[in-house]
C-alpha cells in the first residue's frame, strides 16, 4: 500500500515536472531549443553509426544527435527535453524512497537532478549527450536500488559499470559513487561492495591506458560533455552531486524521531527546491535568445520576421551590434537597406560587416552576409568554418549553404559529397535530392533564378577575396553581375556606415546609372547633398529628390542655431532627422 | 506485389550464381567499373585486403586467379556489389602471386542482364610496403578547426590508431610530423595555439621545444630528419593566406617571407647560415639527402606578397651540410629550375636509396596542396632526367608524398576523388624509375570515402606502430611542460 502510494507520489511529482518544464522551455526560449537542432545531424550511415557507437559515450551522443535533429520542429525540443527531465524525476524519486525518504518529502529530493540538468539544458558549451547519459545512468540506479537481495545487486553493479560507461561515458563514474553511497547509507560494508569500486577503477584504467579516454582530466568527470573546459562551476557540478545530495537527505529524514523537527525539516527541504526551482526558472526565462529568434527568422528567409524580432530586442539596454547585421541583411533583400537602414540605430560598419573572430555564429552569420551579397566563395569559406566547428557531425544548414555555394561554383563532385551526406538525414534528405538535378548541368544552374545570378556573379576575373577589403569585392561581383543590385546596397551601404564619401564618390562614379545603380537610394542622395556641401555643384550629376533636398535646407537651418547649444533644438533635431544618414554622419560613434 | 518483387530478388541472384559458374552468355564491353579503381595496378605483398565495389551492378561474382590459386568472391548491394575480402583468404591469394599477378574476372547482373566484363589484373611485387602509415586526418579548412589528430594506419589490415589527438591537448592545432628514419620511436611534431610548441619524441622520451627565437622569424616549421637522429631541418615561415573568388583551388597559402634553419636535438641550437637566410629571396621546404651531407631545399625570390601571389616560382636547390662540425657548404647548386619551364617545385623528397628526387611540380607559389595543377614530378640524381609521373598523377590535386624505406613505395595526398578531401594514393617506382598506377589506401567499408569529412593530411610511411604510451607522453609534455627555449647560431 506505501510502495503504491510513493510510486504515484513520484509519478504526479514527474508529470507536473513535465508540464512544468515543457511551458516554460516552450514558452521563455523556443528560439534556443531550435537552434540546438544546428550542432549535429543524424544521419544513417554505417560509418557515422560505427564509429560513433565504437566511442566511449556513443550511445549517447548517437540518441542525442537522434533526438536533437527533432528540435526544428516546433515545440517537439521542449517536449523531449520535457520528458527527459521527468525521466530523471522519476529515476531521482525511485532513488531517493529506497534511501528512505518519508513520502512528503520524495516531491522536493526527486526534483532537485531535473532542477540541476535544468539550469544547464541551455549552457551553450554543453552538448546534449549529457542529458541522456544522466538519464541513463539514473536508471541504472533505479534499477539498481530495486534488487532487494544484497550480493544479486552487487553482482548487477558491478555488471552495469562497464556496460553504463561504454554507452554514457563518465556517468557511468557517477552509478558508481551513487552505488557506493546507497550501500554506505544502508550500513552494507561487507567484501561484495568492494567489488565495484575495483572494477570501475580497473575498467577506468583501461581505459585511460588504452586512450579510450583521451583526456582523463575532463572526460572522468562533469565536464566531459562540455565543449570547452573551464573551471568547473557549481552549476555544471549540480547534475552530478544532486541525486547523491537527494540521497543522503533521504537517508537524514529517517534519523528524524520528533514530529516537529520532521516538519521543520521538510519546510526547510521544500523551501530550499522552491528557491532553487524559482532561480533557475528566472534564470531561463531571462536567457538572451535574440540571436537565436533573429537566425530562426533569417533560416527561414522570413525578412519581416527579421526586422519584426530586431525592433523587439532593439528595446533592450544592451545594444548587440551582431543583431544589426540581422537586420541590415533583411533590409538588403527586401531591397530597402539604403532606403531605411537609419531607421535603425546602426554602430558604424561592423552593424553590417565585421571580422568573424573565429567564431562559429559570427562565421555561420557572415556566410549569410557574403551569399546574400553574391560573395560566393567568401560564402562557402564561412559556412565551411561554422561546419567544422559543430559540436557533433555536421551543421545541417551549413551543409545544406555548402551544397549551394559547391553548385553555383561549379563544383559539383563537392556538392554531390555533401548532397549524398544530407540524404542520409530524416529532414533534410528531400531537400538534397532536390538539388540534385543541377550537379553537372550548368545550363539549369544559369537557368536557375537563384543559383544563376549569383553564379554570373562569380563570372569574371579571379582575385583573392578581402585582400583589399571587402567593398572591392562587391565592386567586383557588380562587374560581372550589374543586375545582382543587392550587392550596390551593401557596397553603398559600407560607405554610409564607415562615412566614407571618397569612397562613396568613386563607386557612384562608376555604377550611378549603370543597371547596378540606377537610381540612388534614399541615403544615398543624402550623402550626395552633404558631398555637394564641400564639392559644390557635385549634386547635380545626381537626380536628387526635392523632398529629400529640402528636408535637408530645413536641417541645415534648424541645426545653426545649435550654436545656441540650447539642448531643446538637439532633441529637436534628434527627434526630426534620425531616421538620416545627415544625423547618423554628425553623431554617430564609428568605433561602438 | 512483395512476394513478386523477392521472388524477382531471387532470380536475380540465382542468374548471378549461374553466371559464377560459366554460364552466363553477354559479354560487357570494357573492363568493369569498379571503385576504388584497382584495374592494371602495382601492389605490394603486404597490403590489406583491397576490397572494391563494381559499380552498377547488384550482384557480381568476382574471380580472382593466379599461378596455382583461384578465389572466387560473390557480392552484392544497393549501390554496387561490394567485393569484401577475408583476411586469411586475400594473404593466401597475395602469396601465391608475389612477384607476378592476380587476373581479376567480374561476372555481373547489370542493365538487367548477365554477363562478364573484360578481365584486369593486378600485379603483386616482391617488395613489401612499410607496415604503417601515419597522417594527420583534419577538416580542409581554412582557418578554424575542431577535432583533429595525427593517426597511424596499419597497412595490413584496417586497423587505425591514434598517435596523438587534440582532445587530450585542449583542442589545439597539431601538424607536421615527422619520423626519422621512418622509425616510430623517432618523431617530431609541432603544436599551435593553446600549449604551442614542437615536441620531438625520442625512444620514448619526449622533449617540448619553444622554437621562436629574436632571431627566426617564426617558430620552426616544415621539419624534416637528418638521417644520423641528431638533427632535424625546419623552415621559419611569415605564412598567410587568402581565398580565391571564383577559383577551382580555392585557397591560396603564401609566405611573404622565409628561411631554412637546422635544429641540433643535442645542444637546443637553431643552426643556419646567409645562404639559407637570403634576405631577398624566401627558402623552405628542406630535406636531407639519405646520406646526411646535402640539404634540399625551395627557393623563389622574394615579391610582393599577396599582391604578386601567383608571380612566386620555387626551384630546388641543395647545398652541402657537415653533420661533424655543424656547418654548411659555401655554394648553392641548382637541382631543379621549374621557373624556367614557367611553374614552381615544391616538397623535394630523396629516396632512401638516393637515387630519385620527387617533389610536387606546380603552376605557382608553394603551398601545392590547394593548386589543382599540383602534379608529381622525378627527377633521376645520377643521370639529371627529370619527368612528370603520369602514371600516378590526376588532373585534381597530387601533392604531398614520401617514401618507403626500400624507395619502392610512394603515397601521396590527392584530391582526385571529389576535388576536396585528400586521400593517401600508393604506387610502385620501379627499379629502372617507372611509376605504376596510383591506387586508393584501401578500407573495410566501401561507403568510407563518401561519408569520411576529413582529409589524410602529410602521410608519411614508417616502420612500426607508434605506442599507446607515446600517446599520452606527447600530450602530458604539451600540457605540462613549460618547453625548453632554443639559442640561434648564424654559421
Amino acid at each position: 500500500m506505501k510502495c503504491s502510494r510513493t510510486r504515484l507520489i513520484v509519478v504526479v511529482t514527474a508529470i507536473v515536472a513535465a508540464v512544468a518544464a515543457f511551458l516554460m522551455l516552450a514558452l521563455a526560449v523556443p528560439f534556443k531549443l531550435y537552434s540546438l537542432e544546428q550542432n549535429q545531424l543524424f544521419l544513417w550511415d554505417r560509418h557515422y553509426i560505427l564509429s560513433t557507437i565504437c566511442s566511449v559515450g556513443g550511445i549517447s551522443r548517437l540518441l542525442s544527435d537522434f533526438l536533437l535533429g527533432f528540435f526544428a520542429v516546433k515545440y517537439a525540443g521542449a517536449a523531449i527535453s520535457a520528458v527527459l527531465l521527468s525521466l530523471l524525476v522519476l529515476f531521482s524519486g525511485k532513488a531517493v524512497g529506497r534511501c528512505g525518504a518519508p513520502d512528503g518529502c520524495i516531491p522536493p529530493l526527486a526534483l532537485v537532478p531535473a532542477i540541476a540538468v535544468l539550469a544547464v539544458l541551455l549552457d551553450p558549451a554543453l552538448h546534449w549527450d549529457e542529458v541522456i547519459s544522466l538519464v541513463a545512468a539514473f536508471a541504472a540506479f533505479a534499477g539498481y536500488v530495486s534488487i532487494e537481495n544484497y550480493k544479486t545487486r552487487c553482482a548487477a553493479g558491478t555488471l552495469l559499470f562497464p556496460l553504463l560507461w561504454l554507452a554514457t561515458g563518465a556517468e557511468g563514474l557517477l552509478f558508481t559513487i551513487c552505488v557506493l553511497l546507497y550501500e554506505f547509507l544502508k550500513g552494507n560494508f561487507s567484501w561484495p561492495t568492494a567489488i565495484q569500486p575495483v572494477v570501475t577503477a580497473a575498467v577506468l584504467f583501461a581505459g585511460v591506458r588504452l586512450s579510450w579516454v583521451p583526456d582523463p582530466r575532463w572526460d572522468l568527470g562533469p565536464l566531459s560533455h562540455y565543449e570547452w573546459h573551464g573551471e568547473l562551476s557549481l552549476g555544471q557540478l549540480m547534475p552530478w552531486i544532486s541525486l547523491p545530495m537527494s540521497m543522503v537527505l533521504a537517508a537524514l529524514t529517517t534519523l528524524l524521531r520528533r514530529k516537529g523537527v520532521k516538519i521543520a525539516f521538510a519546510t526547510v527541504l521544500y523551501g530550499a527546491v522552491l528557491l532553487y526551482g524559482v532561480f533557475t526558472a528566472v534564470a531561463i526565462c531571462r536567457t538572451d535568445q535574440s540571436f537565436e529568434e533573429l537566425d530562426w527568422h533569417l533560416k527561414a528567409r522570413d525578412w519581416d520576421g527579421v526586422i519584426a524580432s530586431y525592433e523587439k530586442y532593439s528595446r533592450s539596454p544592451d545594444i548587440k551590434v551582431i543583431n544589426d547585421v540581422f537586420l541590415n541583411i533583411a533590409l538588403a533583400e527586401k531591397g530597402e537597406l539604403c532606403e531605411k537602414m537609419f531607421n535603425y540605430e546602426q554602430h558604424g560598419l561592423s552593424s553590417l560587416y565585421f571580422n568573424y573572430g573565429r567564431n562559429v555564429r559570427a562565421a555561420s552569420l557572415m556566410n549569410e552576409l557574403y551569399y546574400s551579397a553574391g560573395a560566393v566563395a567568401l560564402s562557402a569559406r564561412m559556412a565551411f568554418e561554422a561546419n567544422v566547428n559543430a559540436y557533433g557531425h555536421l551543421n545541417p544548414r551549413m551543409t545544406q549553404r555548402l551544397v549551394q555555394t559547391n553548385i553555383i561554383l561549379g563544383s559539383y563532385e563537392v556538392a554531390e559529397k555533401y548532397i549524398k551526406l544530407l540524404e542520409k538525414s530524416i529532414f533534410y534528405r528531400k531537400w538534397a535530392t532536390s538539388q540534385r538535378q543541377f550537379l553537372g548541368d550548368d545550363e539549369r544552374v544559369a537557368g536557375d533564378s537563384e543559383y544563376g545570378a549569383k553564379r554570373l556573379c562569380t563570372d569574371g576575373a579571379n582575385y583573392l577575396g578581402e585582400t583589399e577589403g571587402f567593398d572591392n569585392d562587391l565592386m567586383e561581383i557588380l562587374r560581372n553581375n550589374p543586375s545582382h543590385t543587392i550587392s550596390a546596397d551593401y557596397l553603398m551601404a559600407m560607405y554610409l556606415l564607415e562615412r566614407d564619401m571618397d569612397g562613396l564618390a568613386l563607386a557612384l562614379d562608376e555604377f550611378y546609372g549603370t543597371e547596378a545603380l540606377a537610381t540612388l537610394p534614399k541615403a544615398v542622395q543624402e550623402a550626395v547633398i552633404i558631398t555637394s556641401e564641400v564639392k559644390p555643384g557635385y549634386m547635380e550629376q545626381f537626380e536628387i529628390d526635392r523632398r529629400i533636398f529640402s528636408r535637408y535646407l530645413k536641417l541645415r537651418r534648424e541645426a545653426g542655431d545649435l550654436y545656441s547649444n540650447d539642448q531643446q533644438i538637439l532633441y529637436k533635431l534628434t527627434a526630426n532627422y534620425m531616421d538620416t544618414f545627415w544625423l547618423y554622419a554628425m553623431f554617430a560613434d564609428n568605433d561602438e | 506485389m512483395n512476394k513478386l518483387s523477392t521472388i524477382f530478388k531471387v532470380a536475380a541472384f540465382a542468374a548471378a550464381l549461374f553466371a559464377a559458374f560459366n554460364l552466363s552468355g553477354a559479354t560487357f564491353e570494357g573492363q568493369p567499373d569498379i571503385f576504388p579503381d584497382y584495374k592494371d595496378v602495382t601492389i605490394p605483398p603486404n597490403i590489406a585486403p583491397l576490397n572494391f565495389r563494381v559499380n552498377n551492378a547488384k550482384d557480381a561474382v568476382v574471380t580472382f586467379e593466379t599461378a596455382g590459386y583461384s578465389l572466387k568472391i560473390k557480392g552484392r548491394g544497393e549501390n554496387g556489389a561490394d567485393i569484401r575480402f577475408r583476411i586469411r583468404k586475400w594473404r593466401r591469394l597475395l602469396d601465391a602471386a608475389r612477384g607476378g599477378e592476380i587476373t581479376v574476372k567480374v561476372t555481373a547482373v547489370a542493365d538487367g542482364r548477365i554477363g562478364d566484363f573484360e578481365p584486369f589484373s593486378i600485379k603483386v611485387s616482391e617488395e613489401p610496403i612499410d607496415k604503417f602509415l601515419a597522417y594527420r586526418l583534419i577538416d580542409p579548412g581554412y582557418e578554424t578547426w575542431n577535432n583533429m589528430g595525427i593517426y597511424q594506419r596499419n597497412l595490413e589490415n584496417f586497423r587505425q590508431t591514434a598517435v596523438v589527438t587534440n582532445s587530450q591537448t585542449d583542442k589545439n592545432c597539431m601538424n607536421c610530423h615527422n619520423f626519422c628514419n621512418r622509425s616510430p620511436q623517432k618523431m617530431v611534431m609541432h603544436m599551435r595555439a593553446v600549449h604551442g610548441c614542437t615536441l620531438v619524441l625520442d625512444n620514448g622520451k619526449v622533449e617540448k621545444l619553444n622554437t621562436k627565437t629574436p632571431q627566426t622569424i617564426s617558430a620552426l616549421v616544415y621539419p624534416q630528419w637528418h638521417p644520423s637522429g641528431r638533427f632535424i631541418a625546419f623552415s621559419v615561415n611569415d605564412t598567410g593566406q587568402a581565398f580565391h573568388s571564383c577559383d577551382a583551388n580555392r585557397i591560396e597559402v603564401y609566405d611573404m617571407d622565409s628561411d631554412v634553419v637546422v635544429y641540433d636535438t643535442e645542444t637546443h641550437e637553431i643552426i643556419s647560415c646567409p645562404l639559407l637566410m637570403d634576405t631577398l629571396r624566401c627558402e623552405t621546404f628542406p630535406t636531407f639527402s639519405p646520406d646526411g651531407t646535402t640539404l634540399y631545399f625551395c627557393s623563389a625570390q622574394r615579391l610582393h606578397i599577396p599582391e604578386e601571389f601567383d608571380d612566386a616560382r620555387y626551384d630546388i636547390f641543395s647545398v652541402s651540410f657537415d653533420a661533424e662540425s655543424r656547418t654548411f657548404g659555401s655554394r648553392i647548386d641548382t637541382v631543379f629550375c621549374a621557373s624556367e619551364l614557367g611553374h614552381s617545385a615544391s616538397f623535394p623528397r630523396i629516396s632512401p636509396d638516393g637515387r630519385r628526387l620527387l617533389f610536387t611540380f606546380s603552376d605557382y607559389g608553394n603551398f601545392s596542396i590547394w593548386h589543382k595543377a599540383a602534379d608529381l614530378w622525378m627527377t633521376d640524381l645520377q643521370d639529371g632526367h627529370t619527368a612528370a609521373l603520369d602514371a600516378v598523377n590526376s588532373d585534381d590535386v597530387d601533392s604531398y608524398h614520401s617514401w618507403s624505406g626500400n624507395s619502392r613505395w610512394i603515397v601521396v595526398s590527392s584530391r582526385r576523388g571529389d576535388g576536396l578531401y585528400t586521400r593517401p594514393y600508393f604506387a610502385y617506382i620501379a627499379e629502372d624509375g617507372t611509376p605504376g598506377k596510383a591506387f586508393l589506401l584501401p578500407q573495410k567499408d566501401l561507403d568510407y570515402y563518401d561519408s569520411f569529412l576529413k582529409s589524410y593530411n602529410i602521410p608519411e610511411f614508417v616502420t612500426g606502430r607508434v605506442k599507446p604510451s607515446v600517446r599520452r607522453a606527447l600530450a602530458r609534455e604539451a600540457i605540462k611542460s613549460p618547453g625548453t627555449d632554443l639559442t640561434f647560431l648564424q654559421r
